[in-house]
């Protein structure tokens, strides 16, 4: 059987894309390139230096008996912003937007720029630097649930608009807390002060902020976590008849060390497929909400190592599984957009079927049957998939022979 | 004067949800062999003609297909330790707050969560069974 095919969803609906005009209420100018080079610095992505002095609109153009010398300086220059980066230095940035459409359904007026997969855009030598932030908790939105009070207040917000947001804060690390943006360059910022003033720069609203503060990670302990109830270190036996005993399906155990491109480190595996979506290239029918597939690859000792499943749901949008998922596992490791996300420590990717540069404990993928399987369906279906690894076993395993 | 980008990424429709470190978010824990219920109990399952999102709560905690036996919830290969009765009810904590109350409304078995969705609840049925 073949390894899942990793595919990543086409469901992200069309990216809106707003350029914000310079504001007049900017305490100072934000440089993105002083903002991506403390980026590197700070997270210890690698930068090409050389590549981006070559591209430098100081050195473009024909050469000339100078070149070498203001390729060093701008080198040079380089180095210095890259090398004076630290997490206390502080940016600011507008951004032209303000106070969103009042949400009848959660009595509240949202702040656009800190809803989830809402990200700043700023591209430096043809790279694209994303800033997301990470304490946005208080920030989010005007609680406002009395009717009269918001119609008040809406009706105020419709003379003071266009509106800016002010932020000011400081870079503390990569990646979006909330898993809901992806890409290589994701910056993730804290915000240490922020207000929203409109077009004549008065304060509209100006919450307090508090610092950005997380738990110090824990110890990712396999055995106690699990994934739509399944988990890894259950021998082998057991796993197959709780599986048919929930699904009262045939599970196929596979002994097939060595066989068939699996990796080496594992025995088999056991796989239940009502739908036949974990490869293979045929299906025996069309996909329904409710299927589901499972595959559990077991060591030369018949215990679970990685469990894999797919369950087919009807339509819905991404940001709801999102949310679902992260109140479920906690903090991101990675992700790609919302439709790959990572959790816990990072493992031999080749162990997974599902993986995004790296491999991670656990990871949520989100599928439509076509991206998956291929061809066309007449019912929009969702497919998402949960994998768990026993990352302490992944780091000690050995191939067997 | 530079330009800033405000980009949204992914579709909008709900806010975020907790945080909880991973490993840590729920209560329940690894049911030991001798408890696995493979014989015991009855299986359950969410009717897929269910809201979207109740299904997608309901399969993120292994609640989508579960075997109760009297008061006690088991998901697959882990038990769910913290359930408790409230008259003819059973809640049980899931973390972070989130509890799934399992009851009869309108003559029907429900998975309610505490956070709105709620799903509809059959004895469970062989792949391809018509109830």
């Amino acid at each position: 059987m073949n390894a899942l095919i990793p595919k990543f969803a086409r469901l992200l609906a069309a990216s809106l894309l707003l350029i914000g005009p310079a504001a007049q209420a900017a305490d100072e100018e934000l440089d993105p390139e002083v903002l991506a080079l403390t980026w590197h610095k700070i997270s210890g992505a690698p930068f090409d230096f050389d590549r981006a002095v070559n591209a430098s609109p100081k050195v473009a153009g024909p050469q000339t008996f100078d070149t070498a010398d203001i390729k060093k300086a701008e080198l040079a220059r380089l180095h210095a912003i890259h090398d004076a980066g630290s997490t206390s230095i502080e940016f600011t940035t507008v951004v032209n937007d303000g106070i969103g459409q009042y949400d009848h359904d959660k009595g509240e007026f949202p702040i656009q720029l800190f809803q989830p997969g809402i990200f700043l855009q700023y591209p430096y030598h043809h790279a694209d630097y994303r800033l997301v932030f990470a304490n946005v908790d208080d920030v989010r939105a005007i609680s406002m649930p009395k009717k009269e009070e918001a119609r008040a207040f809406d009706q105020k917000l419709r003379t003071l608009r266009p509106m800016n947001t002010v932020v000011r804060f400081r870079l503390i690390g990569s990646g979006d807390p909330q898993g809901a943006v992806g890409g290589d360059r994701v910056m993730r910022g804290e915000i240490l002060s922020m207000k929203v003033v409109d077009r004549a720069d008065q304060v509209v609203y100006a919450p307090d902020v508090k610092p950005y503060s997380v738990e110090p990670p824990k110890k990712f302990v396999a055995a106690e976590v699990d994934i739509a109830g399944m988990r890894v270190g259950v021998g082998a036996d057991e796993f197959k008849a709780a599986l048919e005993r929930l699904y009262s399906a045939d599970v196929e155990r596979v002994d097939a060390k060595g066989k068939g491109g699996m990796d080496t480190r594992y025995a088999g595996y056991l796989e239940i497929d009502l739908l036949t979506c974990m490869g293979g290239g045929y299906r025996r029918r069309d996909p329904a909400a409710g299927d589901v597939c499972v595959r559990a690859y077991f060591d030369d000792d018949d215990v679970i190592r990685t469990i894999i499943m797919l369950r087919v749901f009807p339509w819905m949008e991404i940001e709801p599984i999102r949310a679902a998922a992260i109140a479920r596992y906690g903090t991101v490791s990675q992700s790609s957009g919302a439709a790959y996300i990572g959790w816990g420590p990072t493992v031999d990717p080749k162990l997974l079927s599902y993986k995004f540069q790296e491999g991670y404990a656990i990871t949520m993928n989100i599928n439509s049957p076509s991206d998956l399987m291929g061809g066309n369906y007449s019912r929009p279906l969702v497919i998402v998939a949960l994998q768990l690894i026993d990352p302490e076993w992944a780091a000690n395993a050995k191939p067997l022979r | 004067m530079k330009t800033t980008m405000l980009v949204l990424a992914a579709a909008l429709v709900a806010a975020c949800g907790g945080s909880d470190p991973a490993g840590s978010a729920a209560a329940p824990s690894a049911a030991k062999t001798e408890e696995l219920p493979l014989r015991r109990g009855d299986v359950w399952e969410v009717d897929p003609a269910s809201p979207a999102d109740a299904q997608m709560l309901a399969y993120m905690y292994g609640l989508h297909s579960f075997v109760r036996q009297g008061d006690d919830l088991f998901t697959a290969t882990t038990r769910l330790t913290n359930v408790k009765e409230d008259g003819a009810a059973l809640i049980a904590s899931l973390g972070a707050g989130l509890e799934a109350r399992i009851e009869e409304r309108d003559g029907k078995s429900v998975l309610a969560f505490s956070s709105g969705p709620i799903a509809t609840l059959r004895p469970h049925q062989a792949p391809g069974e018509q109830q």
